[in-house]
């Protein structure tokens, strides 16, 4: 299969020429038919809500109907295994929407190591370990609004017809 | 910054086979993401928020085409068989009317000058109807004759707008504009002189109006849906308003820096003529004596239950039917013209002036006869 033999050549390719083989794999990508994967993947949004009632705060999640800047939103991203293999280095890849900033320690998922990028998806690193240019020339250490992008690496293998999910939390600007 | 370092955190749970090139082809493909958006504005209202996930995968030791994320569950490889999780971002309406300046006035003043601002603090244009409240109960006088005016806004005015209006003023986001009100000021309170030091407050209330597209501006009833624009009143409880009721309202202060003149009374009693028997001016037995009493008032406000009394002086008799009040004769009985003689006091000529304004005067004669 070109496409299995594709898969093949990339996991060679010196990383040097990082752009030119992210190229290849969308065009590869465009040019296979689509195919039934071994994995569902879902996105839901909710709108979080604080409540506080008898001086305990807790949090209600509401469907996104209705939602004003500076509310804060839910993204859950369920993967589930629809297929009769396992599945395994599995990563989970969210950009941060437009017009959202992420909220700290807020993106989680069971069984992941969480990592961020700053700029748009190319690297990635630990909260607390990414820096960033800024306008003045100078190099900062990276807020958590300055994150473009989300990674959880899932640690282990995923068995059929079983589920996980990641979330993260973002405040609508 | 150093990108081998960040490399080296990737790779590390991806021992099997080496990621960072289809990691680097997912930047490819939301490379629009790629900025660190700052709105401290607001997000507008109608504004569509879109998310995809997209999970990489192996199974058997082959890497996976991508498979992206829907909000029912995709379960097809490949870049394009995925769809966004939506929602738009509704319309919010909030407003602030602040106080600027306050002005001290005198008395009599015209179209004294106080000042507002009101921002738009909701996230999408809006028009606001400005009403003034000048009698407002916790102050000590009421100013009248109010005129509203926006003079300014800040930045570009919105499509339509042209200053300065004295209508509806139409603003866009977080855009402010700067408001004048300027009122008349009483020269007495009802009467009663203004005090230096004593206030008008002067109250600017806002609503909401129309939105952008000049339908009314009406919190949402309906039912909510991610995909269509609904109103929210979020506005805060201003001087005069309740909190999420799409008005907010301050007020300002009009201090009355001088106070007005005081109303004083004086009386003066002169004899105006005397003429005795023999047609002369000697005060003789018989002669008739004719006193005036000038009541003079000076300063500002009303003066109140007037009544001038002149008793019979010693040695003389009241000649009846001679009281004249500005000229107008006035009888001795107990009727309309208010003014009697002995019966409101014993050998007395009573004159009732009642209440009249300040800076008026009045002309009493009275004649007696020498006895």
């Amino acid at each position: 299969m070109l496409n299995n033999n594709f898969k093949k050549k990339m996991t060679a390719i010196n990383t040097i020429f990082v752009g030119s083989v992210a190229a290849m794999v969308l065009i590869a990508s465009q040019a296979v038919a689509a195919q039934d994967g071994h994995l569902k993947v879902t996105s839901k949004v909710q709108k979080m809500v604080v409540v506080n009632k008898d001086g305990a705060t807790s949090y209600k999640f509401l469907p996104a109907t209705k939602v004003l800047p500076g509310e804060t939103v839910q993204y859950n991203t369920i993967f589930e295994n629809v297929s009769n293999k396992a599945a395994d280095n599995i990563n989970i890849v969210n950009p941060i929407p437009e017009n959202l900033v992420y909220l700290p320690n807020s993106a989680t998922g069971k069984n992941t190591n969480v990592v961020f990028s700053v700029d748009g998806g190319r690297n990635y690193g630990k909260a607390g370990t990414l820096r960033i240019k800024k306008a003045d020339g100078k190099v900062y250490l990276a807020k958590p609004s300055d994150y473009t992008h989300i990674q959880w690496q899932y640690l282990g293998n995923l068995a059929p017809k079983t589920k996980q999910a990641v979330q993260f939390r973002a405040r609508l600007l | 910054m150093k990108l081998k370092s960040l490399h080296s955190e990737l790779k590390m749970n991806n021992s099997a086979f080496n990621l960072r090139p289809i990691v680097a082809g997912l930047f490819c493909l939301s490379i629009l993401c790629y900025s660190s958006i700052t709105n401290a504005k607001g997000v507008e209202a109608g504004t569509n928020i879109s998310n995809m996930a997209t999970v990489i995968y192996s199974v058997d030791a082959e890497v996976q085409d991508p498979i992206e994320s829907s909000p029912l569950g995709n379960s097809i490889n490949g870049t394009g068989n995925g769809a966004p999780t939506d929602f738009v971002v509704d319309r919010k309406i909030d407003l602030l009317v602040t106080g600027n300046t306050n002005a001290n006035v005198a008395p009599g003043d015209s179209q004294a000058q106080v000042t507002f601002t009101l921002q738009n603090q909701g996230n999408a244009i809006q028009e606001f109807s400005l009403l003034s409240d000048y009698l407002l109960t916790t102050d000590n006088y009421d100013v009248n004759n109010c005129n509203i005016e926006v003079l300014g806004v800040t930045g570009t005015p919105a499509s339509g707008v042209v200053l300065p209006t004295s209508g509806d003023i139409k603003l866009l986001q977080y855009q402010q504009a700067s408001i004048s009100v300027r009122c008349d000021i009483p020269v007495d309170n009802n009467g009663s002189p203004i005090q230096s030091g004593q206030t008008s407050l002067l109250g600017l209330t806002a609503t909401v109006e129309r939105n952008e597209n000049g339908t009314n501006t009406i919190e949402s009833t309906n039912s909510d849906s991610p995909n269509t624009i609904e109103t929210v009143f979020a506005d805060d409880a201003g001087t005069d308003d309740a909190s999420r009721d799409g008005s907010h309202s301050a007020q300002r202060t009009y201090i009355a820096s001088s106070s007005t003149t005081a109303p004083v009374l004086t009386l003066d009693k002169t004899i105006l003529s005397v003429v005795d028997p023999d047609g002369g001016s000697k005060a003789i037995k018989g002669s008739e004596v004719t006193y005036k009493i000038q009541v003079n008032t000076t300063g500002i406000g009303s003066i109140e239950n007037v009544v001038i009394t002149d008793p019979t002086p010693l040695e003389m008799t009241y000649k009846l039917n001679s009281i004249k009040v500005n000229s107008t004769n006035h009888t001795d009985i107990s009727d309309t013209d208010n003014t009697d003689f002995g019966i409101s006091a014993v050998d007395t000529a009573t004159i009732n002036l009642g209440n009249f304004a300040a800076g008026n005067a009045h002309e009493i004669l009275i004649t007696y006869i020498i006895n």
